[in-house]
């Protein structure tokens, strides 16, 4: 009994961290070889080159664009300033809670305007490099999740997103075509 | 030793509603409309309601007098006086075409957060649809722990989300969205990370949502705030004096200003973005607070404090799966056989 029991536990557990590694994919529309598009990975150079070799490989017309990222707050503008600014200065308590939520507002002000300069550069994207679809892309090791994300950049709309564990038969090449071939519905 | 379950029932305080048309041939109804409220909400939640000219009665006891307004830092201190549990006033101005904006204000004792929200419909003939509506947000906000659905939100129309989710949580939540029928807008997820998703300190403030006709917040009391000012101040503290009161002027009084310009932006970057959606996880993924805002009317159309999915082993696909059938689900008042 005690060891039926231990195997269920066993199972239970193999089965709730599968369910946090399985493979999702939803897709909006297609994204046909031809399309002019820019991939996106934080990997070395040697495998960005792979993953874009696969791309040109099927045909996509590929923007030599690919920064990690596109806008790094923190060495440009340090927010945290304000919130030091709240604090360093030897006033009551009172003032403090008072001050709190105009610091809240900053903010949540600069998430705002955040996002708003990362569409703007990424209307850039389309508009100087011609570009049709931001390709998004992380390559994880085995039994890890790899997961990629499509965006149409002429109206900003997320057209295809996929999460997949990669298999032990795979290799960088495979999970790269495999993603290819689930954005291109083939 | 028939120990039954005892509960005291809430006590919902109206105080006026005043005519802000400048009009006095309103002023009839700076009670009538409170008192409708009332009695609506008397029929539908099981609480004591006192209505105006009573709370003013009370208030009299105490050498006070209700007041047809109250500032944000002042309803503390009323509430605790009334004795309630929740306060609700507000104002309304007739608007041409024969039809009337109401503005109330909800504030549940002790809670230092204030929920405002606006109102528009026919004066005569939809009047009671009016007193209806409002009766159901008081409802929802009370006896739903501050949730409020100016509208739905229904499959068809373009989301875009802001949440604190990893980017392989994130494709679990857009592909949810994509399936349900929803068209998703990549406004965080259109980079590799987000650098602020994962602060939980940062999302936190999300919270609070300030928009000009519903708006939830917290109190903010700067009569409090005390500055000692003069010449032993010296040059240098009083230029930081200077700079905290442009601080305050620019990031709390005039912060919705400043949003909407922001969210005005959105409209012309995110041109087929219908909603803002902040749905902020807990750790486990198991449960979300979220606030909607509507792009194009740039308002607050949505809160809800805690989305659970139901049944054992629920995870992130079945807590958005949740999320998505509560933001298209329409609310309503419970039957009256339901009554609590």
């Amino acid at each position: 009994m005690k060891k039926i029991f231990i195997v269920l536990l066993v199972l239970y557990f193999s089965v709730i961290s599968c369910a946090t590694k399985k493979g999702i994919v939803a897709r909006k529309s297609t994204i046909s070889p031809g399309s002019r598009i820019v991939v996106i990975a934080n990997h070395p150079n040697n495998i960005k080159n792979v993953i874009i070799a696969r791309f040109m490989n099927k045909n996509y017309s590929v923007k030599a664009f690919n920064a990690s990222d596109l806008y790094t707050i923190e060495d440009v503008y340090d927010i945290k300033d304000f919130k030091k600014v709240a604090y360093v200065q030897p006033l009551k308590n009172d003032n403090m809670i008072s001050f709190e939520k105009a610091v809240e507002n900053i903010y949540k002000l600069h998430i705002y305007n955040y996002e708003l300069s990362k569409a703007e550069a990424l209307s850039d994207m389309r508009s100087k490099y011609g570009t049709q679809y931001l390709v998004l892309m992380e390559l994880k090791e085995w039994q890890k999740v790899s997961w990629a994300r499509a965006i149409d950049l002429t109206n900003m709309e997320v057209v295809w997103v996929e999460n997949y564990p990669a298999q032990y038969k795979d290799t960088l090449e495979t999970v790269v075509d495999h993603f290819i071939s689930s954005m291109s519905g083939q | 030793m028939l120990s039954g379950t005892v509960y005291a029932r809430p006590t919902v305080a109206f105080g006026y509603l005043a005519n802000k048309s400048g009009n006095p041939n309103f002023n009839y109804m700076e009670i009538i409309f409170p008192n409708s409220f009332a009695s609506s909400f008397e029929a539908e939640y099981d609480c004591k309601v006192v209505k105006p000219l009573k709370l003013n009665e009370l208030l009299e006891k105490k050498q006070l007098t209700l007041q047809k307004y109250y500032q944000d830092h002042e309803l503390p201190q009323i509430t605790k006086t009334i004795g309630c549990d929740l306060f609700v006033f507000g104002y309304f101005i007739p608007l041409p075409d024969n039809t009337i904006k109401i503005v109330l204000t909800l504030y549940e004792s002790g809670s230092n957060q204030i929920f405002t929200f606006t109102n528009i419909g026919r004066m005569e003939t939809e009047i009671f649809k009016i007193i209806d509506r409002i009766t159901l947000v008081v409802f929802d906000f009370f006896e739903k722990n501050g949730f409020f659905m100016a509208k739905p939100i229904m499959p068809g129309s373009s989301v875009g989300l802001i949440t604190n989710l990893s980017p392989t949580e994130l494709n679990v939540i857009y592909a949810e969205f994509l399936k349900a029928g929803y068209s998703v807008i990549a406004i965080q997820g259109n980079e590799l990370d987000c650098y602020y998703a994962c602060d939980n300190k940062i999302m936190s403030y999300f919270q609070y949502i300030t928009t000009d006709a519903n708006s939830y917040d917290i109190i903010t009391d700067w009569s409090k705030f005390t500055m000692t000012l003069g010449r032993w101040e010296g040059k240098k503290k009083q230029e930081w004096q200077e700079d905290l009161r442009k601080i305050y002027d620019v990031y709390d009084r005039n912060y919705k200003v400043l949003k909407n310009t922001a969210l005005e932006k959105y409209k012309n970057v995110y041109p087929m973005c219908d909603y803002l959606l902040f749905a902020v996880f807990d750790s486990s993924r198991k449960s979300c607070w979220i606030r909607a805002i509507d792009v194009k009317t740039k308002q607050l159309i949505l809160m809800h404090p805690n989305i659970v999915a139901s049944g054992l082993n629920t995870d992130l696909e079945k807590t958005t799966r949740q999320l998505i059938t509560v933001i298209q689900t329409p609310t309503a008042l419970p039957q009256k056989s339901k009554k609590k």
